[in-house]
């Protein structure tokens, strides 16, 4: 079942995806094949069937119960190019407000 | 110093006959060959000569110093949805081009723990969504045994490196089939462990209920060496099982001794198998009865909705995994434009068309009228799915043996798109829907391309699973 042109438009704005006229006729096509199969299982008897489970084993060891982050393998400057009292600087965003 | 030093068994490498250095030097410099100028096969997308030469001097010295090192030396690619410190990890997307990881994922440090050499970051399709590598934002991997076709995906990148001879052995991801599939079309072995087996740490999240950690070798006895390093409990992966480890790298040794009862699903030998896999199914299947297998029919009546359960189940988790690369979090930002928000526009810039294919899937199943129904329904018929197996198994079948995938690798020029995409996954996707371990090995060609036969064991035996493909292994050169 081709999905509707609503139907996509929602579901690419909720993705924070953004698409041309041309790549959205494109995505129809190719998603009504595959929801085509998909909707077939609709014609299954499921009512009774329990949700996938896999399969149990014993549980690993849990991290300690501690407050904080996880130590780093390398120093936050690694990661960042600029650092400050502690915290990572970033570039400012527009609705960003100067602070004293 | 041989040129094909990094090419001997990893049981041999590791015993250090030969140094560490000496076998880092012969792979990288294979690597720098193989994968400059035209004839490059496209199978690393990050290598580091100097980092991997002083990885092994630094293995050596602690061989020296009386280490126990089960993988001394071993130069092991991974796949670039793995994190890796020291090497970039892009998942292969525009996404993630300048992301450099803080850590290692638990897979990795456990190599480096055991020895092994990290060489570079191996190819795959973007996100690990696809069947051919062709989606990587970085270009296709070529097959080694036929450049004009796909070498398989999405871990065709390390399935190739491993095929060409690049290196030993690599680590691989498989959700749906993604480390059998291109074991297959590429002529190596590929083993997914059963859901659990091995930490997701550090695996850049695709389908959470599905990604597996696998890995892909020349012999069944090296990819299970790699396997058994690898596994294990990890406090950073609650879905990690502690169960023991030792004796995964044994069960290569015991193939011969092997006698499994094996079961032959029928839906597996459809129309649409290639003759040349159903013959060198035929065969193999032979092979195991003269060595003293019991071989059953079996049936597994749900098999023909697990592509449309896999992609309903894996598209949604997606969505869910990939709503983090905003630009904000973690992503590119792209520029600026007026009346766009960042989120938007990164996303709608970094991602190729295929994830955002995938992803908008995702959002259908688990949104709106449709999304009432389509994620429930395909969860429950994957519970059909699964049980087909468990009666399989529960009946005394130990394994089961299908073909790895319907034909040889495709070409490259074709454009399969949209639910033709998943075509190559319909043998792979019903084990790693229900959570089982399940291998591909190679069991004859079809002209000149590799062709794989799957073998599929219930949870946790992957020791039955690899005697057994060890069986075939070795029969196959008698």
């Amino acid at each position: 079942m081709t999905p509707a042109r609503e139907e996509l438009d929602r579901a690419a704005d909720l993705a924070r995806l953004r698409f041309t006229d041309a790549e959205l006729e494109r995505l129809a096509r190719d998603l009504d094949d595959i929801l085509k199969r998909v909707d077939e299982l609709f014609q299954l008897d499921v009512a009774d069937v329990p949700a996938f489970r896999h399969a149990s084993a014993p549980a690993g060891p849990l991290r300690p119960d501690a407050a904080g982050a996880d130590e780093l393998m390398i120093p936050p400057s690694y990661i960042a190019p600029e650092w400050r009292d502690g915290f990572f600087t970033v570039p400012r965003l527009p609705t960003h407000t100067e602070r004293g | 110093m041989s040129s094909v030093a990094h090419l001997r068994p990893v049981a041999e490498i590791a015993r250090g006959d030969i140094s560490a250095a000496d076998v880092a030097r012969s792979c990288m410099t294979t690597v720098v060959n193989g994968e400059s100028g035209p004839a490059r096969l496209n199978a690393f997308i990050s290598f580091d000569y100097e980092s991997a030469i002083s990885q092994a001097e630094r293995i050596d010295a602690d061989a020296a110093g009386g280490a126990s090192l089960p993988l001394r030396g071993l130069p092991v690619g991974v796949k670039d949805n793995i994190c890796t410190l020291g090497l970039p990890t892009t998942c292969a997307s525009r996404m993630l081009a300048a992301y450099r990881s803080p850590y290692d994922a638990t897979a990795v440090a456990r190599l480096r723990r055991a020895g092994a050499v990290i060489v570079g970051k191996t190819n795959l399709d973007e996100f690990a969504m696809g069947s051919s590598t062709a989606t990587s934002a970085f270009g296709s991997t070529l097959n080694p045994h036929d450049r004009a076709r796909v070498a398989g995906g999405s871990s065709g990148g390390s399935a190739a490196a491993v095929a060409a001879g690049l290196v030993p052995a690599a680590l691989g991801s498989d959700t749906g089939g993604s480390v059998r599939q291109p074991a297959a079309f590429c002529g190596v072995t590929g083993i997914r462990p059963t859901y659990g087996r091995v930490s997701r740490y550090g695996l850049i999240a695709f389908a959470s209920s599905l990604d597996q950690i696998g890995v892909l070798g020349r012999s069944v006895a090296d990819a299970a060496l790699l396997l058994e390093v690898i596994s294990g409990a990890d406090p950073h992966d609650a879905t990690c099982a502690a169960l023991p480890t030792d004796g995964i790298a044994a069960a290569a040794d015991s193939g011969a001794a092997s006698r499994p009862v094996v079961g032959v699903p029928a839906e597996y030998f459809t129309d649409g198998v290639h003759p040349d896999v159903r013959a060198a199914c035929e065969r193999a299947i032979e092979k195991l009865r003269a060595a003293g297998s019991e071989i059953r029919r079996v049936s597994l009546p749900h098999t023909h909705h697990a592509i449309a359960v896999y992609c309903t189940i894996a598209a949604a988790e997606a969505s869910a995994n990939l709503a983090r690369f905003d630009g904000v979090r973690f992503g590119s930002r792209s520029a600026r434009e007026a009346g766009a928000d960042v989120p938007t526009q990164t996303r709608s810039a970094g991602f190729g068309a295929e994830v955002k294919r995938r992803i908008v899937l995702g959002t259908l199943a688990l949104s709106g009228a449709r999304g009432a129904r389509s994620f429930d329904t395909a969860c429950r018929v994957r519970s059909l799915i699964a049980q087909d197996f468990a009666r399989a198994f529960d009946s005394g079948i130990d394994v089961l043996f299908t073909p790895t995938t319907p034909t040889p690798a495709f070409r490259a020029d074709e454009d399969i798109r949209a639910y033709a995409a998943y075509s190559s996954d319909v043998f792979t996707a019903p084990a790693s829907l229900a959570g089982l371990p399940a291998m591909s090995v190679p069991i004859g060609l079809s002209e000149r391309l590799p062709i794989g036969g799957q073998i599929i064991a219930a949870h946790w035996r992957e020791d039955i699973m690899i005697a057994t493909a060890a069986l075939l292994e070795e029969r196959a050169s008698s």
